[in-house]
């Protein structure tokens, strides 16, 4: 098993050591961070100091180096993010810090996302995504939709603040299967249970699969609202986006 | 906010005295208003069933207060204008979404059954949609899949006339119940669109 | 005691007969425009209509206090914003999705700032009710701070992301803007106001308590000093986390929201600043009725709050009746 010693950035060492409390985060991260390349470690620490320039610039040279773009976006940028939605979580960081993360994380990703457009893999589905109602929160969204995306989805991103109509009238428009919400406030959570519910009064719900997530959002809060599935994170989204377009296969095949 | 009659705010209060009646007012003073407000009493008890009782007052006959039904009942009445024809709602209504006309049945236990006919598609799926819709507007239990009927047991055919219209596209009724509710909510800078 | 004796007398901390209700942030509704016949959106830029519709909340309402100043944007107007007027039944507000100005080198306060329509209107209407009502009632006008104003003169998240890249270009920013909060708050003690109610959005959701105390702290302290008149200090959300730096200022008053309990709230200030509020908006003032508004009051209360009021500027659309609720629930308290 990996240990914190085996983490060659200092920062980041230091950013679990003295931020980071839930066992089950700790050892996440710990692994994740131990088999990363040492430039994915310092690029993730740069993102979670707001310094765009320097991920940028690492980015830059990561992809130059030959390393693959999916590795740059899970080990250095993501793997960053994941701290950073932890402590905000936790009220360590605020707003305006998440909003320099964010710069960070969209400076490096100008790199990765043509790499990844362009790949050239069939679309294997069509998502609709958004965050509900009231919460302006679009970090794990975000994630989650280079992560769709990376993985040949095709994504079209609603935004924060999103109302049910808005979620309703794009999966009409785009004939999307799934539909993807993300909250990161517990006062907004509840929205998502109006969304499905608003799904169900329009007679739309049959025609799609809703997943949630979010830092808030639990299974079994996914289950009492009725939605198809739970993503804990970006990586659990497109595992469960697959799964549910193979439900749905199977739905159309009986 | 009456579009209808100079913008004045109409509201509708509920003042329970044995049993729970609604008066129609508004804090206007504008010439007008009063013949303004007896138009829309008129159109809520034509269109909803209820009765004139005491001072300007309204109730519904079986005594209940059918609060979410009353509420739907005095928009509906907003929306007129002032002489326009006051008759009750049928029985059925054009499901555009299907194609389909749906029709409401009650029997003599109050159970109102939601039928289809014509060449639309989807029958059992929109007869749901519409039986769901009547029992979030009207605020109606489902006896099945199909059927609803009021709490109080009692039939209010014009009510139901009324609900109907909007049953099977409830999520846009809710769409400008929430849009409605949030107009005048002074938000912080920071939580400004 | 007056109306107007009992509330400076809260606000210096000095007894009173019984609490004061005091609104420090709007409580006109659609009923009451229809009442006097003074809708949005021109009571926001008459002074007439102003001052008529602002006084129905000691006429028709009951409270201790007249407050003209509905809305935040008088200021961000007469600095050149863009603002969105809309209709009878809705807020104006600042279009921040276009931002007037990027560095703090930008910043002008115009020579017709005090004679700007917006600006001018406020302090007109203050005349107006200083002549009608200024024995009895105190008149309360409202300048906002420059927190509020770097967001709807520089957007909300240029400025917050300026806030972490570049501090001192922050506090040049809020240096900028202060004199308009100075100018427009001296403006209003001239035209006859009794009291003063500074918004400035630090709020919980968004910045810590510890960006209190780095970026506004001392500037609140020069405000008590440079507008010479109880100041009450407005922040909507969660504060507790920050009510011990402002109950250092010097401030009147901190104008507290229900997310804050009455109780902890007096704890952590220890009468070293005067609370108003903190009767919730949409869950109780605009969604339930009197009796939910009156257990409120009643909490309130009985935690020693100075002055009762809502915890912000009331949903256009509350109901009277639930409005009246709150002095009539502070008389009946008090006879008892």
């Amino acid at each position: 098993m990996a240990e914190l010693g085996d983490i060659q950035n200092e920062f980041i060492r230091a950013e679990i050591e003295e931020y980071l409390e839930r066992p089950e985060e700790i050892e996440r991260n710990i692994e994740l961070f131990s088999r990363s390349r040492p430039k994915m470690q310092d690029m993730a620490a740069a993102l979670i100091d707001g310094d765009n320039d320097t991920v940028d610039q690492l980015t830059r040279e990561a992809l130059d180096e030959g390393i693959e773009a999916l590795e740059v976006m899970d080990d250095g940028l993501i793997a960053g993010m994941g701290i950073v939605g932890i402590k905000f979580r936790e009220n360590i960081i605020f707003v305006p810090e998440v909003l320099a993360c964010a710069r960070a994380m969209k400076a490096g990703m100008a790199h990765i996302e043509p790499i990844l457009s362009a790949s050239g893999i069939d679309p294997v589905g069509t998502v609709i995504m958004g965050t509900v109602k009231g919460d302006l929160h679009d970090i794990g969204k975000n994630l989650c939709i280079m992560m769709l995306r990376g993985s040949g989805f095709v994504v079209h991103d609603l935004g924060v603040d999103t109302s049910e109509d808005e979620f309703m009238d794009a999966v009409e428009e785009h004939e999307a299967s799934l539909l993807g919400m993300s909250a990161l406030l517990t006062t907004t959570m509840p929205n998502m249970g109006k969304t499905i519910e608003a799904f169900i009064d329009a007679d739309l719900r049959e025609d799609v699969k809703i997943m949630v997530g979010g830092a808030p959002v639990t299974q079994e809060f996914a289950d009492d609202m009725g939605a198809d599935g739970y993503g804990k994170d970006a990586l659990a989204c497109v595992d469960l986006a697959k799964q549910l377009l193979e439900e749905i296969e199977e739905e159309q095949n009986a | 906010m009456d579009r209808h009659f100079e913008e004045i705010s109409v509201a509708l209060y509920c003042e329970v005295d044995h049993d729970p009646v609604y008066r129609v007012h508004s804090y206007s003073q504008k010439v007008g208003t009063a013949e303004r407000l007896s138009f829309i009493r008129d159109a809520m008890a034509v269109l909803g069933d209820l009765e004139g009782s005491g001072d300007a007052q309204l109730r519904f006959s079986c005594g209940h207060p059918h609060e979410v039904a009353v509420k739907r009942v005095f928009l509906e009445a907003c929306k007129l204008e002032t002489g326009a024809d006051l008759t009750a709602r049928p029985s059925e209504t054009l499901d555009k979404k299907s194609g389909l006309t749906m029709i409401v049945q009650p029997d003599d236990d109050g159970i109102y059954k939601v039928a289809a006919t014509g060449d639309g598609k989807n029958a059992d799926r929109r007869m749901k949609v519409v039986a769901g819709g009547l029992a979030k507007l009207g605020e109606m239990e489902a006896v099945d899949d199909t059927s609803v009927r009021f709490p109080c047991g009692a039939r209010h055919d014009a009510l139901v006339g009324l609900l109907l219209v909007r049953a099977p596209n409830v999520r846009a009724i809710l769409r400008e119940d929430e849009a409605q509710a949030s107009r005048g909510v002074l938000a912080a800078p920071s939580q400004q669109n | 005691m007056t109306s107007k004796e009992r509330v400076l007398a809260a606000l210096e901390g000095k007894p009173v007969d019984r609490t004061p209700t005091c609104n420090p942030t709007s409580v006109a509704t659609v009923e009451l425009m229809d009442l006097v016949d003074a809708p949005f959106p021109n009571a926001n830029r008459e002074p007439e209509l102003m001052a008529r519709l602002a006084a129905t909340g000691h006429t028709e309402l009951g409270f201790d206090t007249i407050m003209p100043v509905f809305s935040i944007i008088q200021e961000s107007s007469a600095l050149g914003c863009k603002i969105q007027w809309e209709q009878k039944d809705n807020w104006p507000t600042v279009r921040m999705a276009e931002p007037i100005w990027e560095t703090a080198e930008d910043i002008v306060i115009p020579d017709d700032f005090l004679t700007h329509q917006d600006t001018h209107c406020v302090l007109e209407a203050i005349r107006i009710l200083k002549r009608e009502y200024g024995d009895d009632v105190a008149i309360i006008g409202k300048t906002m701070g420059p927190w509020s104003m770097g967001y709807h003169c520089f957007g909300v998240e240029p400025f917050l992301l300026l806030s972490l890249d570049d501090p001192d270009a922050t506090k040049r920013i809020l240096d900028g803007l202060k004199e308009a909060t100075v100018d427009f708050g001296v403006a209003q003690i001239e035209a006859g106001a009794d009291a003063l109610t500074l918004p400035d959005h630090a709020t919980g959701d968004l910045v810590s308590g510890e960006y209190y105390a780095r970026y506004l702290q001392d500037l609140h302290v020069e405000f008590v000093e440079r507008i010479p008149i109880p100041l009450i200090l407005h922040i909507c959300g969660r504060t507790v986390d920050r009510m011990d730096y402002i109950a250092q200022t010097g401030m009147a008053a901190f104008h507290y929201d229900s997310k804050n309990k009455p109780g902890e709230s007096m704890e952590i200030v220890k009468d070293r600043i005067a609370l108003v509020g903190n009767i919730n908006n949409p869950e109780t003032l605009f969604s339930k009725g009197p009796e939910e508004v009156s257990a409120e009051v009643t909490d309130n209360l009985t935690s020693g709050v100075n002055l009762i009021g809502p915890e912000c500027a009331v949903p256009l659309q509350t109901a009277v009746e639930n409005l009246k609720a709150i002095p009539e629930t502070v008389e009946s308290w008090s006879n008892n």
